[in-house]
């Protein structure tokens, strides 16, 4: 049996946008403690990891552990129908296999979703040190990619004691955003253990940019490993994004 | 082919057709030749203004439509009606079985199809005057339907060769036109065309699972048979065959991101009319290049478009047609072996054996190369030396020419980090 609500109906479609940057299904595991997620992209390149505990909802009751695998598409065109003043409603319907979603509004509107047969193994998350650990602004980050992507389709992030720099080239020629770690600086933590500079694929990071919705970002990640970037979502929630390298042709 | 003399340069001056015939392909007189000596090599193999004589004309469309671009949303319509009546003129619309037939026999069949022509509304499908119902009507058939036009003038050739749809013959205004027969309309075709709550899209999808060949169902799209009642509308014939094959691609193209990746590099090597296209399946995640080619001079360009593995959301607008013609067979081939892959399409024409006569044959040879047997190769330099021996000229300028190429394997995958 599983029962939750949510007053906010932005948040579940901040959500689900987030989600639907990198997947096209999504594996969500109810259990007592809330909801999480964690799945690679069909690249296998990046993954995201996604943790919503109970107490992000206003009602939350479930007894177990449940499975539900849906279509992003069809989450998304759902989302689309909520109105801003929804309060929403979830439901395991698990004889007839459907995900129930009401909208609780002007008018008590209700779909049901089929649920997918979910995969047979349950994504791990790499174990990763990271040497780097950054916290900043969201806006300056999603700028800096954006910047870069006038000339380049991938990225260097450089970070030494003082600063984190973006930079890349291309055919057109160069870019290079430097973000120093000072009192003026849309860069508010900078912990470096090791210098460390890596290069990360620039249609990832924009569709990964686009999903962030809180006002800060904390990245972390060392040269030539995955990046991760974790953002808060509602009270207590939050969404984390992990990109491997792009390295030099081998 | 002519080179352009070089006077007091140094540098190559590349000629005029290695500029822009991959891109002008005989009808847009890009180069300023005129005229475009393509087209009058093509004229000359058949006597077109022979073909009918006098106003009436009386013949079995194959079936047969085209819907021109020129002016839309006010468009030309009508059907293609060669002077011959008989159940083989049916092979005059079917470019599936033409590869193995000769270049002059292709013009030939295609240009006895006289082009009739109304100025119509494209939103005139939905509830169409006297002349279009019966045009759709015959669109319904799958076999060739006897009819008879009226014209209003004698039939010209106006010499249009396209890049994208089969070619036709010439081209009179018309006046009346009613089918001598009944069409024989195929059960799904019935079922969809006569939905009128199903969009244009489900429709297709439907026409697609219920084995309906895709020139029926580009056909159906463009005369308007297809979509919401009130929303039905004339597709010019260009727009719907790059539309048919996009929306099936688009549907195929979810399918195949559930499938795990191949474990091999594959080739497979098509050759039909002056046309070679090579298809490499790379052991990665879904995505797709089209590299065009048209053989002219030492150093002929290569075009190029690509997408990441979510597909494009944009036009294919360098590659165009052939994009999506490609595509569809390398997507239909992983559904059909339930794998994913990477894609990169190589498409190599040389003029000398070769008219535009549209993009179906990049369609065809790569359906045909797919259907066959293709090489399995453990390493990307050991393919890629498969893919170089059956182009002309070096592989290393079509992999210059390549973004998939130069992004291969660089992005690693967090497998690699457990």
């Amino acid at each position: 049996m599983f029962h939750a609500t949510l007053d906010s109906s932005k948040t579940w479609k901040q959500i689900i946008d987030a989600l639907a940057t990198l997947l096209t299904e999504a594996h969500f595991i109810v259990s007592e403690t809330g909801f999480s997620l964690r799945q690679l992209d069909s690249s296998k390149a990046a993954m995201v990891d996604m943790t919503l505990p109970a107490g992000v909802f206003q009602e939350y009751k479930c007894d177990g552990e449940y499975d539900i695998c849906l279509g992003i598409d069809e989450l998304a065109k759902v989302s689309k129908r909520m109105a801003a003043d929804d309060k929403l409603e979830f439901n395991l319907d698990e004889a007839e296999k459907r995900f129930e979603i009401k909208m609780l509004g002007q008018a008590d509107r209700q779909f049901k979703l089929q649920l997918l047969t979910p995969p047979d193994d349950r994504t791990k998350k790499p174990s990763l040190a990271f040497d780097v650990k950054a916290e900043m602004f969201a806006d300056a980050f999603k700028q800096a990619v954006k910047d870069v992507g006038v000339v380049s389709s991938h990225i260097r992030i450089t970070a030494d004691g003082k600063s984190l720099t973006f930079t890349g080239e291309g055919d057109a020629g160069e870019a290079q955003v430097s973000l120093k770690s000072n009192e003026e600086s849309s860069l508010f933590e900078l912990n470096v253990k090791n210098k460390s500079n890596s290069m990360y694929a620039l249609n990832y990071l924009a569709e990964i940019s686009k999903a962030i919705t809180s006002d800060s970002i904390v990245i972390q990640f060392s040269t030539n490993k995955p990046m991760h970037m974790e953002f808060a979502i509602a009270e207590g929630g939050r969404i984390s994004f992990i990109l491997a390298p792009r390295v030099e042709r081998r | 082919m002519t080179q352009t003399p070089l006077v007091g340069s140094k540098k190559r001056v590349t000629s005029y057709d290695e500029r822009v015939c991959s891109r002008c392909m005989g009808h847009r007189a890009l180069c300023g030749v005129k005229p475009c000596p393509l087209l009058m090599r093509a004229k000359a193999l058949v006597r077109i203004d022979d073909a009918v004589t006098n106003l009436t004309l009386t013949g079995s469309s194959p079936p047969s439509v085209f819907v021109g671009e020129h002016g839309y949303p006010k468009v030309l319509i009508g059907p293609l009606i060669p002077p011959i009546k008989g159940e083989e003129t049916a092979l005059m619309e079917r470019p599936d079985l033409w590869l193995n037939r000769t270049i002059d026999e292709i013009i030939g069949m295609r240009f006895s199809l006289v082009r009739t022509k109304q100025s119509l509304s494209v939103d005139s499908a939905a509830d169409p005057p006297r002349v279009l119902a019966e045009t759709q009507t015959m669109a319904l058939s799958e076999t060739p339907t006897d009819s008879e036009a009226l014209l209003l003038k004698r039939p010209r050739f106006t010499s249009v060769f396209s890049d994208t749809t089969l070619p036709y013959g010439p081209s009179a205004p018309l006046d009346t036109f009613k089918l001598d027969d009944n069409p024989k309309v195929p059960r799904p075709v019935d079922k969809i065309t006569s939905d009128t709550d199903l969009k244009a899209t489900e429709g297709i999808l439907g026409l697609y699972d219920d084995g309906i060949r895709q020139q029926h169902t580009t056909r159906l799209f463009s005369v308007g048979l297809l979509g919401e009642g009130k929303s039905r509308k004339l597709v010019p014939t260009k727009w719907s065959i790059t539309a048919v094959d996009d929306i099936i691609g688009k549907s195929l193209h979810k399918q195949v991101l559930r499938f795990p990746w191949i474990s091999d590099f594959m080739v497979y090597v098509g050759k039909a009319l002056g046309n070679t296209v090579v298809i490499l399946f790379l052991p990665s995640v879904w995505q797709f290049e089209g590299l065009e080619s048209w053989l002219s001079g030492p150093n002929p360009p290569i075009i190029s478009d690509y997408e990441w593995f979510r597909g494009r959301k944009n036009y294919a607008s360098i590659v165009v047609g052939a994009y999506y013609a490609t595509r569809l067979p390398a997507l239909e081939f992983l559904v059909k072996i339930r794998r994913q892959a990477g894609v990169m399409v190589f498409m190599q024409t040389d003029p000398t054996k070769w008219v535009p006569l549209g993009v179906w044959r990049f369609r065809e040879i790569a359906r045909r190369a797919l259907s066959g047997a293709g090489k399995r190769f453990s390493t990307l330099e050991e393919s890629v030396a498969e893919v170089d021996s059956h182009l002309s000229g070096s592989v290393e300028r079509w992999l210059k020419a390549s973004r998939l190429y130069s992004e291969f394997g660089t992005q690693r995958t967090l497998e690699e980090f457990y």
